[in-house]
């Protein structure tokens, strides 16, 4: 199998009615699940989260796209689990207490699932106890984002009351505020400074491999 | 319809005023707490901060009403109260001039979300909260309002209509840039450059067009939005750089630029030809008096 262009073609321009009409032309002709997402759905969010990496698509672009997508994911996630297809990983991800912003948060989560992985999202103001009932619950990595100064400080609370628990879940940090000397300072896992680069660290993290 | 705050930036360059939360954090202002409700339940302590940056030097004062809108206020539980707390705080900001001639600029600043089609509130939602923010401010003698740390030119144009529709005579645009490492090119977080942001609001019948906080975006690189703007448009502008970017040290937030290195960047946005300098977060009443001497030293 092969990038399908016309579904590549649509989830790129956002275009949500042509993503699914494309989605389901390729599974009418036999195409497999797998291979919509592995060769289509996933290297088409990497493609826009490289054209805003490189500074030549903004937050609208990418969230068109992603919505493009989750209508695509609509039609496919039954016939992935009906197919037995796992997801690459399972992550939760949520704003820090006293936190109420969620742009950022959203986007790292649409990126995520254009990536293949399970989401669970936690939402805005999250106690620390959130974290931790998400990993009981399955989360293989705690995706944790704050745009404020004030409430940055709460990040390191969640990698605190994680390790208290004996749970030594990968935690990945970002937000505005937030720098690479911060999540070493903290102990956090990873970093990454745009929704784009987030996926990566979660690879990283997990030790799962990025499909090209 | 003349305008005291328009007339006066015809004459002379207008100092602004410093960054708010940040102040209102050192006098107890806890993280995730609603400080524009401080305007009613501590009115004295954010009276305190805004008479610093008067005796600073500053010719005009922004409202702490930044997240002053019902939308924003709901999170608080204080949507309620959204007339009472704009009111009170035009009232505070004009009570920390005391004898003194300022202006009262009405903040106005983003709903924190995103709008249709990106995102989950209808535009009429938040002209409807922005018009009842505006009609506080408006009806209690601000002098102008401000509309701020704009990133989208509808959420931006629902803003500047709803200000104007309240009556006010003065309305203010500013938008958010960041700068992205080893590019020259600024734009806000949904990709609006200060070219086309200049023309949307002439285009728009904005008074005056700004630029504050932002990523990345020093006094110096201010400059270069100020020039972008004065060559895309006739009006009037006016800059709020940060005081560099915020670092947390040891669990401290740390503002890498001093007052100092600002006010050395200052004369590059006064030879710019800005308006109203002022600056945003991080900033404080030492800033602004080092910004003073500078402007007084001309």
């Amino acid at each position: 199998m092969a990038r399908d262009e016309a579904l590549f073609a649509a989830i790129c321009a956002g275009d949500r009615p042509g993503a699914q009409a494309a989605a389901q032309a390729a599974l009418d002709a036999g195409a497999s699940v797998d291979s919509l997402m592995n060769e289509s759905l996933i290297p088409a969010m990497r493609h826009v989260g490289d054209l805003f990496e490189s500074g030549e698509a903004f937050v609208p672009e990418m969230l068109i796209s992603a919505r493009a997508m989750d209508a695509v994911l609509q039609i496919i996630s039954p016939l992935l689990v009906a197919s037995g297809v796992q997801p690459r990983g399972r992550v939760c991800i949520g704003t820090v207490r006293g936190d109420m912003h969620d742009i950022g948060k959203n986007l790292v989560a649409m990126m995520l699932r254009g990536a293949g992985y399970e989401v669970d999202d936690l939402g805005v103001d999250c106690q620390e106890d959130k974290y931790v009932a998400a990993v009981e619950a399955g989360a293989q990595a705690v995706c944790v984002s704050a745009l404020l100064t004030t409430t940055m400080p709460a990040m390191k609370n969640v990698v605190a009351v994680l390790r208290d628990k004996g749970l030594a879940t990968p935690v990945i940090i970002g937000g505005a505020p937030v720098t690479q000397k911060y999540a070493d300072e903290i102990g956090a896992d990873g970093y990454a400074d745009t929704a784009a680069g987030a996926v990566g660290v979660v690879a990283r993290c997990l030790g799962v491999e990025q499909p090209e | 319809m003349s305008n005291r705050l328009l007339a006066a930036i015809r004459e002379r360059v207008l100092l602004g005023d410093g960054g708010m939360g940040t102040q209102l954090q050192q006098a107890g202002l806890q993280p995730g707490e609603c400080g524009e409700a401080w305007n009613l339940t501590h009115p004295e302590r954010v009276l305190a901060v805004q008479r610093r940056y008067v005796e600073a030097g500053s010719d005009c004062l922004i409202t702490n009403t930044f997240g002053g809108s019902p939308i924003m206020l709901a999170r608080h539980g204080q949507a309620e109260a959204t007339a009472e707390i704009n009111a009170a705080a035009a009232r505070i900001a004009r009570e920390a001039f005391g004898d003194r001639d300022g202006f009262v600029l009405g903040d106005i600043g983003p709903f924190g979300g995103l709008m249709e089609p990106f995102g989950d509130v209808t535009e009429q939602e938040v002209r409807d909260a922005f018009r009842q923010q505006a009609d506080a401010l408006v009806a209690a003698g601000v002098d102008a309002v401000i509309v701020e740390t704009q990133t989208a030119l509808d959420e931006l144009r629902a803003g500047v209509e709803a200000a104007r529709a309240a009556g006010a005579t003065c309305v203010i645009g500013s938008m958010a840039y960041d700068a992205a490492p080893g590019r020259d090119a600024v734009r806000t977080m949904m990709g609006v450059g200060p070219e086309q942001a200049a023309q949307f609001m002439q285009e728009l019948g904005v008074d005056i067009v700004a630029m504050n906080c932002g990523s990345g975006i020093d006094a110096s690189r201010a400059a270069d939005v100020v020039r972008a703007y004065s060559q895309a448009c006739d009006l009037p502008t006016m800059a709020q750089p940060n005081a560099g970017r915020p670092e947390l040290v040891d669990g401290q937030v740390v503002y890498r630029q001093s007052a100092d290195e600002m006010a050395a960047q200052l004369p590059d946005l006064l030879e710019a030809g800005v308006r109203i300098v002022g600056a945003c977060c991080g900033s404080t009443p030492e800033h602004i008096a080092k910004f003073r001497a500078v402007l007084d030293a001309r």
